[in-house]
């Protein structure tokens, strides 16, 4: 049995085979029950062929010697009591020979040319009124039963193709589904691929093609997580040991006697330094040991400002003097830290605001710089874009992270940072948070 | 403070060891090196050492040991030197009783200004006995952590001259403070381009802090005296 399944049941060609399989069989048992159905159901009883017997039935009469028609007739009528036998007089008979109706035709046909037919009354639901003009000038009427329906061939295929239009559809679909969940589970789970997150491997089930595709995936993910992570440590590796020879650097430069070069020494050095931190709070981003907790929004985004107005930049804060949000302290500080050094950068004045209802709190950096286009503003949000003007790493334009922390830090506090246009020019920067209860933590 | 402290430097790199030396020597400052923490209890016993800066991250027995094991028996002040972003070890080994830290890459200057000021607390007499979180009003300034929280539980961000300058105040709740006394207090936390003076930083923290600003019952200016820190402050 586990031969045959994993010779056909595994694999899609199988499923698919057995799916046919499966359908003839029950295509094939829906007819057979179907007519066994019908062969005996009383709907389907055998025609009685009407004209014949009202023939047999004249002639017998016929044969009668003239006195004792009316007892035959008596006798026909108590036996076939559908055929309405009465004595009749005898009518100019037309020749029916040459009628269009079918049935008249063969009753005719069978009685011979010595018979002549006529009709009484037009055709209704009991049938055909006719009279029967014997050859001796004798007559009788009778009733020529309506033609039963014709016997119902086109119903039981009508249901049967009902039936197997219905459940080859429905079997179709349920086979369409059995195989499809498993790939658009996969598919799922592909686009959810997540280099950060242990659980979310591709899950092994469904036929045996999708499952090695999924293995396949899966040991890819590992490698190509493995790879980053070897990158990872690497870059944070380089960035953190880069220190000890900045801090040298940093130090041996204090005994430069002359002030111009060892402040032109202190400002790389200090880019350097700013360079390396952005590396590691990039790579640290996410795991930060640092509680939920919270916070006075109102008083971190004044000190921000409060710093950078000691840098000398114009910052300013719009906003409620106390606003409590849980969030990471310093983390937070930081993001808003990196809006703010990327909107001095590209403007002169610069406005954070603090907005914060029921459901969100919204920390907006706004400034009054060239703004970025729609089409470059999610390419911003990545690592290591730079707008153009500052691709040169003069100034604090730094690796391009600022930014990607920002977001980075947002969505760990299950927030997100977004890029809008500001209503007079410029560009504002939203960090939206959702409102957690204070309780927490 | 009269004459020169006695600095022992616990560094492994030996060029930064040398450069430190080197520019406290030339800040009138006798320094003694180390490359790790094994000869610290002989190098304390053998010289009367003032301050110790003392690196986290040291070869063999890490700069946290080395910060526990100096306290258990000596409360020579201590600043140590971090990498950025190792938060946790940096409060760690303040709670271990390091007195300042500094990060790497660091500002010798700004090395020179916190062994001042830790030195000035030092010899002043260490405030720091009465607890670790200090409580004002449903307030909590904690210490260590530098950490200031609300009477609602939530943590008010502070910079570090602001931190330093209310913790001034709070250390001595009910006495007029000149504008001297807490530029001294708060210089090391200041030095370098990001001095203010006194009035800037007092004015922020009361915008943190006072319910009313402009109306402030928190810190209050004495006419030509300073600032009078006026709610009564107890450990909490």
């Amino acid at each position: 049995m586990s031969f045959v399944r994993s010779l056909f049941l595994d694999r899609i060609g199988g499923q698919i085979a057995i799916l046919i399989l499966l359908s003839l069989l029950a295509i094939h048992g829906v007819i057979t029950v179907s007519l066994y159905v019908g062969r005996h159901g009383e709907r389907f009883e055998p025609p009685r062929d009407s004209p014949a017997e009202l023939a047999a039935v004249v002639k017998t009469i016929a044969a009668e010697p003239e006195a004792g028609r009316p007892a035959a007739i008596a006798r026909a009528a108590a036996v076939f009591p559908d055929l309405h036998l009465t004595p009749a007089a005898p009518l100019p008979a037309t020749d029916l020979a040459m009628t269009n109706d079918r049935r008249l035709g063969f009753l005719a046909h069978r009685l011979g040319p010595a018979f002549r037919l006529g009709p009484l009354s037009g055709p209704d639901d009991q049938g055909e009124r006719i009279v029967v003009v014997f050859p001796d000038g004798d007559a009788v009427a009778a009733t020529l039963p309506a033609m039963p329906e014709p016997p119902t061939i086109a119903g039981p295929i009508a249901m049967t193709a009902l039936f197997v239009i219905i459940s080859v559809t429905l079997l179709g679909l349920w086979a369409a589904r059995s195989l499809r969940s498993p790939l658009s589970a996969f598919a799922q789970a592909a686009e959810n691929f997540s280099l950060d997150d242990k659980d979310a491997t591709l899950p092994e089930r469904g036929p045996q093609e999708v499952r090695a595709v999924a293995r396949a995936l899966n040991r890819m993910r590992d490698r190509i997580r493995t790879l980053v992570e070897d990158r990872t440590r690497l870059f944070a590796a380089m960035s953190h040991d880069l220190r000890t020879p900045i801090t040298r650097l940093r130090l041996r430069s204090e005994f430069i006697a002359d002030a111009e070069l060892r402040g032109q020494m202190l400002h790389d050095l200090d880019q350097m330094k700013a360079m390396t931190e952005s590396v590691l709070s990039f790579l640290r981003d996410g795991q930060s040991r640092e509680p939920m907790e919270p916070v006075d929004l109102a008083c971190s985004l004044q000190t921000v400002c409060d710093q950078f107005a000691d840098m000398g930049y114009a910052v300013s804060y719009e906003g409620p003097a106390h606003l409590s949000a849980v969030a990471r302290a310093s983390e937070m500080q930081r993001a808003v830290i990196n809006l703010v050094d990327n909107a001095v950068r590209h403007g002169t004045r610069t406005v954070i605001r603090l907005t914060g209802d029921g459901a969100a709190v919204r920390i907006e950096v706004a400034d009054d710089g060239p703004g970025i286009p729609d089409a470059s503003k999610m390419a911003m949000l990545e690592p290591f874009a730079r707008g153009d003007e500052a691709r040169n790493l003069d100034g604090w334009a730094g690796f391009g992270l600022g930014l990607a922390i920002a977001r980075a830090i947002a969505e760990a506090h299950d927030g997100a940072l977004s890029l809008h246009d500001g209503a007079a020019g410029g560009l504002i920067a939203r960090i939206t948070l959702p409102v957690r209860p204070a309780t927490a933590h | 403070m009269s004459k020169s402290p006695h600095i022992l430097v616990v560094e492994d790199d030996r060029d930064i060891s040398a450069l430190v030396s080197r520019y406290l020597r030339a800040n009138e400052c006798r320094v003694t090196a180390l490359p790790d923490g094994r000869d610290l209890d002989r190098a304390t016993a053998d010289h009367r050492i003032d301050l110790i800066v003392l690196d986290l991250m040291l070869p063999g027995e890490d700069g946290l040991a080395v910060c526990k094991r100096v306290r258990r028996h000596s409360q020579v002040p201590i600043i140590m030197l971090t990498a950025r972003g190792d938060d946790v070890d940096r409060i760690l080994g303040l709670e271990l009783g390091a007195d300042d830290y500094l990060t790497k890459p660091f500002n010798p200057r700004e090395l020179l200004a916190r062994i001042r000021a830790v030195l000035r607390r030092a010899a002043s007499g260490a405030p720091a006995s009465d607890g670790i979180v200090l409580g004002f009003l449903g307030w909590r300034l904690n210490r260590v952590r530098r950490e200031l929280h609300n009477a609602d539980g939530a943590r008010v961000v502070l910079t570090d001259a602001e931190f330093s300058l209310l913790q001034a105040l709070c250390e001595r709740p009910g006495r007029v403070l000149s504008r001297d006394q807490l530029l001294d207090v708060t210089q090391g936390r200041m030095a370098g381009e990001f001095e203010r003076s006194i009035d800037i930083l007092i004015s922020r923290l009361r915008r943190k802090i006072e319910a009313d600003p402009r109306n402030p019952s928190i810190i209050k200016t004495v006419r030509s005296g300073g600032y009078l820190f006026t709610p009564a402050v107890a450990p909490a």
